[in-house]
Formats: structure tokens, sequence, C-alpha cells
């Protein structure tokens, strides 16, 4: 019988990017349970509703998180939009595709920088960073936010990206292809970082599937489970959309299934680029949301969010509910912590691409 | 989207989420809402991307079954309930049950309440008699614009 | 399988300049669309008030019996949303950052006063 410790790990680590707490059993040096403990970064977002008017509410959503800033725009103004029958014009959709895609980006390199802090390789991190710059600085002139953006409106948009700035972002990201796979090949094949993470967290695809996982956690392992499948609100059936699947579940196919997003993330803009219409980004909604509700779901850059809205006919919304992805990853970091080495605690509490400040709101 | 709605009984889930969990559903979510009666839950499954909800209403101490024997991951969403509306659930699986001290929050079930509702606007005597004297004003400022343009055509009044 | 495979990356960044701007030694470039700062033609504004009730944040003041309209820049989310209402089109979206300062201050404009010279928005922006 080993030595039986328990080790809190978080609220404050420097591998995490947002506050959650792990009791972590530990006999020797193995995991044998985690305890999570959340409600750091609470705000109690979701209650504004009461004071602020369905329009104004776009605000509180996009803040509800820096990384998956415009994802929430974009969710909460599709819910409202499908509640009140509103449908938004076909340019506003492609340009809300493209603004999505180029989240998904930035947030991949995020993590892969994290990543690599995690490991301890902190130049990688450094030079992960160092593109997800060039990403920042075209969100910068198009929206004119670095991190939040305030574009997304109920009924549209309230910004419209010109042709040739649209051309001139295709442009850069082809240009950008070929830095992005020296970054990423490192990852891939220098020996200490295949070693920090193969064989590390596997999850078989049924267990990531009854843990009821979503997005790149669950895709590598098999599991098939991608809204932009059945999205409607978007242009990704005019583009031919692939989901990136993985079999070994473990965090060496995480990392290669986030990698591949970022690749056909640049593909989906180029082609949306080439398809975009002309016309109006936006148009009039008058009156309230009727009495009623509405379930609609968006893959953001960490998995499936889920948006809940319900109206009572009068300016104010009943009830907003944003479930986040990493909400429903958390079980299943729990379940891949048990019986895992100390050292590897980093790696995995990394792995489901944590965003607390979005499971807490 | 496809998602539909289904409206059942308070006693019925744990059954209806066994006979889900066997069908091959993916739990998504667990939602609450505080209505004038109690709490209104709504519980999320999907399969092959297709959305199933279901839907009831408990009073204000109602007691609700835990479906972490059907679903484990469950036990997030119910511990959350728990702690930000103080709704009462049964017999989340050992492990999981957190006693409230999941979602640590300064002031404890800070949801439960009822969302404050806003005073209709209510004018004063005076305020009324401004606005009606405003509107008439306007009217007669309309009739009076439309009235020259009549004139050439035979003296209309 | 290299070790090496980072190398080139590594060492051709040892002769490059740097990626970062040396700011506050040099000044920043903003893009032309940057949401940093809100500013207010006072001459123009007919205190109606629409600013003040749209805005999300509740940065805004306005007072139209003593004819002032007061900011805090402090609280502004920069969603540009009372500059896209204003009738009177005297709000702009400025691209510098608001300057920083110790403590959270509001920003004055008053109308009544001849030449505006009591006015606090003319901060110096960071950086210039």
């Amino acid at each position: 019988m080993g030595k039986r410790t328990i080790v809190p790990f978080g609220p404050q680590h420097p591998v995490l990017p947002e506050p959650i707490h792990l009791d972590l059993e530990l006999e020797d040096e193995k995991v044998i349970r985690a305890i999570p403990s959340i409600g750091f970064i609470h705000r109690g977002l979701e209650k504004l509703v009461e004071k602020r008017e369905y329009t104004e509410m776009v605000y509180v959503a996009e803040r509800i998180c820096g990384i998956c800033s415009f994802g929430h725009g974009w969710g909460y103004c599709k819910a409202v939009e499908s509640l009140m029958k509103v449908e938004v014009p076909s340019r506003a959709k492609y340009l809300r595709t493209i603004w999505h895609e180029l989240s998904r980006i930035h947030s991949h390199l995020l993590w892969l920088g994290l990543q690599a802090d995690a490991m301890g390789f902190e130049s990688l991190f450094m030079h992960s960073w160092r593109i997800r710059e060039e990403i920042l600085d075209i969100f910068d002139k198009t929206a004119g936010g670095r991190v939040i953006f305030n574009v997304c409106k109920v009924g549209g948009l309230r910004r419209d990206i010109e042709d040739s700035e649209l051309q001139g972002i295709a442009a850069r990201l082809q240009r950008l292809k070929a830095e992005i796979k020296t970054i990423t090949d490192t990852f891939f094949d220098e020996p200490t970082s295949v070693s920090r993470m193969r064989g590390v967290g596997v999850l078989t695809k049924q267990e990531a599937y009854d843990l009821c996982c979503v997005g790149p956690f669950t895709r590598a392992s098999g599991n098939v489970i991608d809204m932009r499948l059945i999205d409607t609100d978007g242009c990704y059936q005019d583009v031919d959309f692939q989901p990136c699947i993985s079999t070994d579940g473990d965090c060496y196919a995480r990392c290669r299934v986030r990698v591949d997003e970022i690749f056909e993330s640049i593909r989906i803009i180029c082609a949306a680029i080439e398809k975009i219409p002309a016309g109006a980004i936006d148009v009039p909604v008058k009156g309230n949301p009727p009495e009623g509700q509405f379930f609609t779901r968006l893959e953001q850059p960490r998995g499936e969010a889920v948006y809940y809205v319900k109206g009572n006919g009068t300016r104010n919304l009943a009830r907003l509910r944003v479930r986040t992805p990493t909400c429903i990853n958390i079980p299943g970091l729990v379940k891949t912590l048990q019986g895992c080495d100390f050292a590897d605690v980093p790696i995995l509490a990394l792995t489901i691409d944590p965003c607390i400040s979005c499971t807490e709101r | 989207m496809v998602s539909e709605v289904i409206a059942i009984k308070p006693e019925d889930i744990l059954d209806k989420a066994e006979a889900l969990k066997a069908e091959g559903y993916r739990m998504v979510q667990i939602c609450a809402t505080r209505v004038q009666e109690g709490f209104e839950l709504s519980y999320s499954f999907d399969k092959d991307l297709a959305m199933k909800n279901l839907q009831f209403t408990i009073p204000l101490d109602g007691k609700v079954m835990s479906i972490t024997s059907a679903y484990w991951p469950a036990f997030i969403y119910e511990n959350e309930m728990h702690d930000l509306f103080g709704i009462d659930i049964r017999h989340i699986a050992d492990g999981v049950d957190f006693h409230g001290h999941f979602f640590v929050t300064a002031k404890k079930t800070p949801w439960r309440e009822l969302p404050p509702q806003k005073p209709a606007i209510k004018f004063t005597p005076e305020q009324l008699a401004a606005i009606a004297a405003a509107k008439a004003k306007k009217e007669a400022a309309a009739k009076a614009a439309a009235a020259p343009a009549q004139n050439p055509e035979g003296g209309k009044q | 399988m290299s070790y090496l495979h980072f190398a080139g990356t590594l060492i051709s960044s040892l002769f490059k300049k740097p990626y970062t701007t040396s700011y506050p030694f040099k000044p920043l470039e903003y893009p032309e669309r940057m949401r940093g700062k809100i500013t207010i033609e006072i001459e123009k504004c007919i205190f109606c008030g629409t600013c003040m009730r749209k805005c999300p944040a509740g940065a805004i003041t306005v007072d139209r019996t003593n004819k002032e309209w007061k900011i805090n820049p402090f609280s502004c989310v920069q969603c540009s949303c009372c500059a896209d209402n204003c009738p009177k089109k005297c709000l702009h979206m400025e691209q510098h950052y608001t300057t920083p300062a110790p403590e959270k201050t509001e920003e004055v404009f008053d109308a009544r006063v001849p030449g505006n010279t009591q006015n606090s928005g003319n901060s110096q922006p960071a950086g210039k």
C-alpha cells in the first residue's frame, strides 16, 4: 500500500489559462481520483437577461469568454433570430462563417502554444503565439478589436468586409500555411514532444461516447460529432466541409485533430471568400421576442455549444442558457485522470482545451 | 436544426433517460429555468445530430431523481443546478455528489429567487394632459397643412 | 524524427529583428477601423439622451438642464452603439485607446461654457 496524499491543482497554475480547482488523490505518483471544483470566475452573466434587453444582451454574450467570443455572439443571435423567425441575408451568413473559422484558427493556435508551454517547450509556445498575432491583426482590421468583435447583432452584422480586403485575407492565410506547418511538424516529430503525448490519456470510441464528450476531444477517439455537418446558419453546406477524425484517442491524436482543423479552416475560409455573394448584411428587426423557446447548437473550437432562449413577449428574455463544450468535457477529464501519472496531469488538463470562463459564465 | 420538445411527468425522467440510453442517445445538457410555479427543467439528448428535449415543471420544494445511474456525466449539471438554484436532486452517484461544494459562490443558491418584474410605466395626470395636448397640436398642424392643398379644388373645409 | 527539427526556426530568429513594436518609444500604428475611445463634438449635441439609453455598459450620463455630457471611459466597452444611434452624428469612435490613469475618472463636456475650455476630453493619447 503506497502513501496517500491529496494535492491541490489550481486554481492558480502556470499551465491553466483559466482557474479550475482539482483535488488530486495520489498514491505514490499515480492519481487515484480527481475531484473538480469550479466557481472562481462565475459572473452570473445568464442572470443579466433580467436587466439587459435582448438587443443589448449580445454584448454580454460575447464577453462570456475571450477565446470563443465570436462563437457566443453568433450563437446568441442565431437563437434569438430563430425564435423571432428572422431570416438573415446570405452575405451575412458567409461573413459570420469566415469570422468564426478565423476564430477557430486563433483558438487552436492558442491551444498549441499552451500545450508547448505545458511540455516546457517555451520557444515553440512563443512562435505559435507569434503566428496567432497575424490572425489577431486580421480581426483588428476587420472588426475593430483583437479579442471582442462587437460585429454580431440580432438580424445580421454591424460591419461589412470589402471584397478587396477579403482577397487580402485569403492571400495572407495561404502564406501563413507554410509557417504553421513548420510549427506543427515540431509537435509531431520532435521526440520529446511525442513521448509526452503518445499513449497519454487514452479514451476509446465507446468510452468517449458514453462520457458524452464533444469536440476534438471525442473526434480524436473516432466519434463523428460535429455540428458543422448540419449547420444551416453558416455556409458550411456550400464549401464541402469534412470533419477531422482520428482513431487513437490519446493526447497525440487530439493534437493531430486540432492541427488538421486549422488547415481545414483555412480551406473553408478561402472557399467561402471565392463564393461570397454581394448584398445586404442585415435585416431590420422589429418587436419583441414572442412567447416560446428555442434550442440551437453551434460548433465552437472546443466542441458543441448549445444556446437556449426563452421569450415572454417583453423586451427582456425570460432565460438564456449557454451550455459550453468544456462543461460536458469535465467528466471526461475526471475519467482520464484516474490512473495517470502525476507528471501527466498538466498535459491532461490541457488536452480537453479547458475554457472555464465559458463553463461558469 | 432538428429538435423536438416533449413534455413528460417529473417521475418518469429516470425511465425515459434509461430508455434513451438503451437506444444509443448521448446526453447534451440539462437546463433549469425559474418560472412562476417553481422550476422548469429541460433535458436534452442527441443521436446522429438530431436533438430531443424532455421538459417538465416541478414546484419550488419538489424533488427530482438523478439520472447519473444512466448517464454518469450528468453529475456536472445536477450539481450545478443544486448549487445555483437549490433544486433537490436525489441519489446522485457516489463519488460525484459534491453536496454543494462544486460550484462555490459567495451567496448560496443565487438564482433561486424569481427575477424582479419590471413595473408598468405610470404617468401622472399632468404628464397625461401634456401628452394629450401635444397629440392634439400635432393633429391640428397636419390638418392645416392638408387644408391649403384642398382650397384650390372648390373650397372644402 | 530529428532533435534539430526546430533548430532552423530558432537560429533564424536570432538574426531577425523583433516581431514586437517597442511601444511606447515608437508610436503604435492603429488600423483604420479600430475601436478605441469615444469622443464628442459637443457643439452639435442636442442632449436627447439616446446614447445614454442605448449604452449597454451605462457609461454615459446626459444632463439636459445643465447641458452636460459625461462619459466614464473605463466603463465603456467600445461597442460604438452610441455612435451608431446618435441622431446628430456628433459621436465618433477614435482609434487611440484611453490613456491609462491611476484611478477611474469621468470625462465631462459642458456645452454652456464658451470656447469649451473646461472640457476634460482633451487628454493626450498614449504613445504619441
